[in-house]
């Protein structure tokens, strides 16, 4: 079947043509019609030129510190719950608004007065994402007043001690006073200390992150970033010694 | 045809698995899902904003915003639109509150705006490096010059390569409009062109 274009082909047929994105039947159409004009052909050459000179352009890559900003960033981004995403859903629903927030505030009273509300007062709302943050759920020490977490990064698992007083405990078992004393002046915030790390080792070095030595244990082991990224510290083994390594944050 | 398709296929897979992983908290999965679409959303924002520290700035904030909802994506579509359309879907919202910025399509194109080039080819000459990069720079400022509906058009279709199916997905329109669109934002930039010769 071939059939013939009336009159001119239009732009977005020649745009189109280039693009691959017609029917067979209309791109013969076209070829027929362009072999016999001077006029379309010389439009298509010059839309051909502007798809090269597109195509041409740089594509420069994003800036090289951006991937450490998003992953700073993201610490602090909780995912959307389900409760959000169903706020959201209903929100969209014309004059359901005033009927949400309504329904949302005695929800909130009844579970706030509860047994089941006991269980949220009990438990916390829930606080920041799980990325990339402990893998397992934090769970509290009632003897020691501290909250453990335990993160796998770079192949090592880590626990988290949130209490500076046990960062001070424990240097203070490894280094002595003076250590605790030096500790103290900067108020810590996570400290994650690979686990299995004998207690009886001392840090040889403390490394600031932005440090080249720093750097490149970063560059050897760039998941360590995360557990730096909110400032935290890292207590680890490298090399058979033992470092601490800070986000210098 | 039948490669193409295997080849989509595996390539939602590959979506699907990396989704799958960051709901579970491998933190990894979301270092990779930056680094496949990180260029293409960073030239995306360039392109829009015409500006490099801006474009930074709204690809930080876009792939938080693919953080924080990449959980509920099901594989409706590809990764890759889905990002797309929240890249697109945030530049409007954020450049609109500061107005798009568009140029007048017929003005010649100042010093400050000539800041992207083409690709150098190190098989080619000084000279030809130079009209090159000259040509890139006026492909540029005729670009930044379109009507924001065209140019988000013609970069998802001329720089990202993207089908027309794929642009009517992030774009949440037909693909009578897209090729539309892509057909007056490329014609506009043709005579744009021609005349700053």
């Amino acid at each position: 079947m071939s059939s013939r274009l009336p009159q001119h082909a239009n732009t977005e047929l020649l745009s189109a043509y280039l693009d691959d994105e017609v029917g067979l039947v209309e791109a013969r159409a076209l070829e027929s019609h362009l072999e016999s004009c001077d006029a379309c052909r010389a439009r298509l050459r010059g839309l051909r030129g502007v798809v090269h000179q597109l195509s041409a352009l740089e594509r420069p890559a994003p800036p090289p510190w951006l991937i450490t900003q998003v992953r700073r960033e993201v610490l602090y981004t909780p995912k959307e719950s389900v409760w959000a995403r169903l706020g959201r859903a209903l929100m969209q629903v014309p004059f359901a608004a005033p009927a949400a927030s309504m329904l949302v505030s005695v929800t909130f009273m009844v579970l706030l007065f509860s047994s089941f509300g006991g269980g949220i007062v009990k438990q916390g709302l829930p606080g920041l994402a799980n990325y990339p943050g402990p893998v397992e759920e934090p769970k509290a020490d009632p003897n020691q007043q501290m909250i453990e977490a335990t993160s796998e990064v770079a192949g090592r698992k880590f626990v988290r001690h949130e209490d500076d007083d046990v960062w001070n405990a424990w240097l203070y078992s490894t280094a002595g006073p003076a250590a605790s004393a030096a500790s103290a002046e900067q108020p810590v915030k996570n400290v994650w200390v690979e686990q299995g790390l004998p207690s009886s080792t001392t840090p040889i070095a403390r490394i600031d992150a932005r440090s080249p030595q720093g750097r490149a244990l970063l560059a050897h082991e760039p998941d360590l970033g995360y557990l730096l990224a909110d400032g935290s510290r890292v207590v680890m083994r490298y090399q058979r010694e033992t470092l601490e390594l800070r986000s210098g944050a | 045809m039948e490669a193409a398709t295997v080849t989509t296929a595996a390539v939602h897979d590959v979506d699907l698995e990396l989704v799958r992983r960051h709901r579970y908290g491998d933190v990894r999965a979301f270092d990779e899902i930056y680094h496949r679409f990180d260029q293409m959303v960073f030239n995306l924002a360039l392109r829009l904003s015409s500006d490099a520290e801006q474009a930074a700035d709204l690809t930080q904030e876009i792939f938080l915003r693919v953080f924080r909802y990449v959980g509920q994506f099901r594989g409706g579509s590809s990764l890759k639109t889905w990002i797309f359309r929240i890249a697109v879907n945030h530049c409007r919202s954020s450049l609109g509150r500061r107005r798009l910025p568009m140029l007048p399509l017929f003005e010649e194109p100042s010093e400050d705006e000539r800041g992207s080039g083409a690709i150098p080819d190190p098989g080619r000459g000084p000279e030809e490096l130079a009209v090159a990069a000259d040509e890139g720079r006026r492909v540029a400022a005729g670009l930044a010059r379109l009507p924001e509906s065209f140019r988000v058009a013609v970069v998802l279709r001329d720089l990202e390569g993207l089908s027309y199916e794929e642009i009517a997905e992030v774009l949440g329109v037909r693909i009578g409009t897209v090729r539309s669109r892509i057909a007056r934002g490329r014609e506009q930039l043709r005579v744009y062109l021609e005349g700053s010769l």
